[in-house]
């Protein structure tokens, strides 16, 4: 009865991840650094011309000013615009595709007729459907999320379906014994057991999400980040156009470690790259 | 609710054995392309009995254990559990697989929870867990986090799962086969403690002889596809039994009669 072998991290290991931590950190630093330095040399020596590469420096500096100045001005509006149809979009394609996901993982017929669709779907870019959207549904905000959406649904479906079929055989089987009933079956075993995936395809879609918003808005918009980067280009500001660029990153960015967070908490028991 | 189902069915028919295997078939594929696993297995398991499934690889071993857990349907024949048809996976029929299969999700104790929180039995699921998680030796590990435990830790929470539901038998179907050799002697004693004290009903499939003539009452030696089943061999030695009967001599007589059964005396083959 040696229950003594647990495999409970001792103290050395948490050291170790600080360790790792703060390697991680020091990796990131240093890549911000040399892409920094890299970029403020080329402006300087190369191009020397600040309407064609502005430096970093006045690239932050204009992108600070953006996000300070007035609305009327700045950047805030915009962000806040291409945010909210991201969020929308994204929220309602993850919302259609888990569903449709769970059906096809339980429905044969549906998953061989649904199959070559969905993958057409998911490799046609979603900005060949903008005219379409235009003409269906006008310049609105409807346009943009269900633009969004289109190219968020199919990714989540397949990959929800993927995940429920790739479910550990003896974990279901040994379930089937235990006398649950199928909403209590999928509560505390389908769901869980899918949560890893689903949080890694929400993280895929998320960034599908963003280059889609700003491709739609370049296309036929009236705000948006996309919108302003358009508008700077007319006017020759490119200081706009890389803060615009670098406003986009930053959310996109920001939108992922929130997941990536939010899944080490819920998914603690799943590895996360 | 159960308890009274379980009243009835013992009061209806005098003898209700736990499994009655009566003429069973299974065959994988159609026509031509047909191929037997099991043929005309018929068996008897009574309560409070330990018998073990065993054979050569590929004998549809852990076929027969599929079958009596309702995971799969016979070709022809029929299986029944206390007096009823097995169609698809019960409570009654409990299961340990090679893998502990636990929900990474839940902690030691919710794992054991599983089952009668499922059931509705929510009420009574701790005190019946922390209890079961006591007699396997967890005591104390009830809030840990699954896969962190070591393989031998996990197939015991495993194990008081499928316990938590006091299922009519206990099916396990290789469930030692991954474990190192050290943790699989300390399993296989504990599984004896276990049984000894409990007397449930268990159908056990292994290819590990020692293991099986260790554990059981009964052997059934399965032959290939359709050979059925080639014996049924009882083991005599007496219990309480410890680790140690494994030294005797009746052990070893016993052990080597297996042997020949199961590698086929005129195949010559190894039983791997």
């Amino acid at each position: 009865m040696t229950v003594n072998s647990i495999r409970t991290p001792p103290v050395g290991l948490s050291m170790l991840t600080d360790k790792r931590l703060h390697r991680r950190i020091s990796i990131i630093v240093f890549s911000i650094l040399f892409i920094v330095l890299a970029w403020e040399l080329a402006a300087r020596f190369l191009v020397r011309d600040e309407t064609l590469l502005p430096g970093p420096f006045s690239v932050w500096n204009h992108f600070t000013y953006l996000l300070t100045t007035s609305e009327k001005v700045g950047i805030q509006n915009d962000i806040w615009a291409s945010t909210a149809r991201v969020l929308v979009g994204w929220a309602i394609g993850i919302a259609i595709g888990v569903p449709v996901g769970a059906a096809l993982a339980t429905n044969e017929v549906l998953r061989i007729g649904a199959d070559p669709l969905l993958q057409a779907g998911r490799s046609v870019p979603p900005l060949a459907f903008a005219p379409l959207m235009v003409v269906w549904l006008g310049l609105g905000e409807p346009s943009k999320y269900v633009l969004i959406a289109l190219g968020v649904m199919p990714i989540i479906a397949i990959n929800v379906s993927a995940a429920i079929g790739g479910i550990d055989r003896s974990l279901l089987r040994v379930t089937s014994t235990m006398g649950a009933s199928p909403f209590y079956r999928l509560r505390r075993v389908i769901i869980p057991a899918i949560l890893a995936d689903l949080f890694t395809s929400m993280r895929v879609t998320l960034g599908l999400a963003w280059a889609t918003v700003i491709a739609a808005e370049l296309v036929a918009s009236t705000a948006g980040l996309g919108y302003r980067i358009l508008k700077a280009s007319q006017y020759m500001d490119t200081n706009t156009i890389f803060a615009g660029i670098l406003a986009i990153g930053l959310l996109a960015l920001i939108g992922d470690r929130v997941l990536l967070v939010l899944q080490k908490v819920l998914v603690p028991w799943r590895g996360v790259g | 609710m159960q308890t009274r189902i379980d009243f009835e069915t013992r009061t209806g028919q005098q003898v209700s054995n736990p499994v009655t295997v009566s003429a069973v078939n299974k065959e994988y594929g159609k026509g031509s392309h047909a191929a037997t696993v099991l043929n005309d297995i018929n068996l008897t398991v009574r309560e409070g009995e330990f018998v073990s499934i065993m054979g050569p690889s590929g004998c549809g071993k852990t076929t027969l254990l599929q079958l009596i857990a309702g995971f799969e349907t016979v070709s022809s024949g029929a299986i029944e559990c206390v007096g009823a048809r097995v169609t698809k996976p019960s409570v009654d029929r409990g299961i340990v697989l090679q893998k502990p299969a636990l929900y990474p999700w839940m902690n030691v104790i919710e794992n054991v929870m599983f089952g009668l929180k499922a059931t509705g039995q929510g009420k009574n699921a701790r005190p019946i867990a922390e209890r079961l998680l006591q007699e396997v030796g967890l005591k104390g590990y009830e809030r840990h986090k699954v896969y962190e435990l070591s393989g031998g830790m996990q197939h015991r929470v495993s194990i008081a799962r499928t316990l938590a539901l006091s299922p009519k038998v206990l099916l396990m179907d290789e469930p030692f086969g991954a474990l190192d050799a050290q943790t699989r002697a300390e399993m296989q004693s504990f599984l004896l403690e276990l049984w000894q004290q409990h007397r449930s009903t268990v159908i056990f499939v292994t290819h590990d002889i020692e293991e099986g003539l260790l554990l059981s009452d009964r052997v059934v030696v399965l032959g290939k596809g359709t050979e059925g089943i080639r014996e049924i061999v009882e083991v005599g030695i007496p219990r309480p039994r410890r680790y140690d009967v494994t030294l005797t001599q009746e052990f070893i007589d016993l052990r080597r009669t297996l042997k020949n059964l199961i590698t086929g005396k005129n195949q010559n083959q190894t039983g791997d």
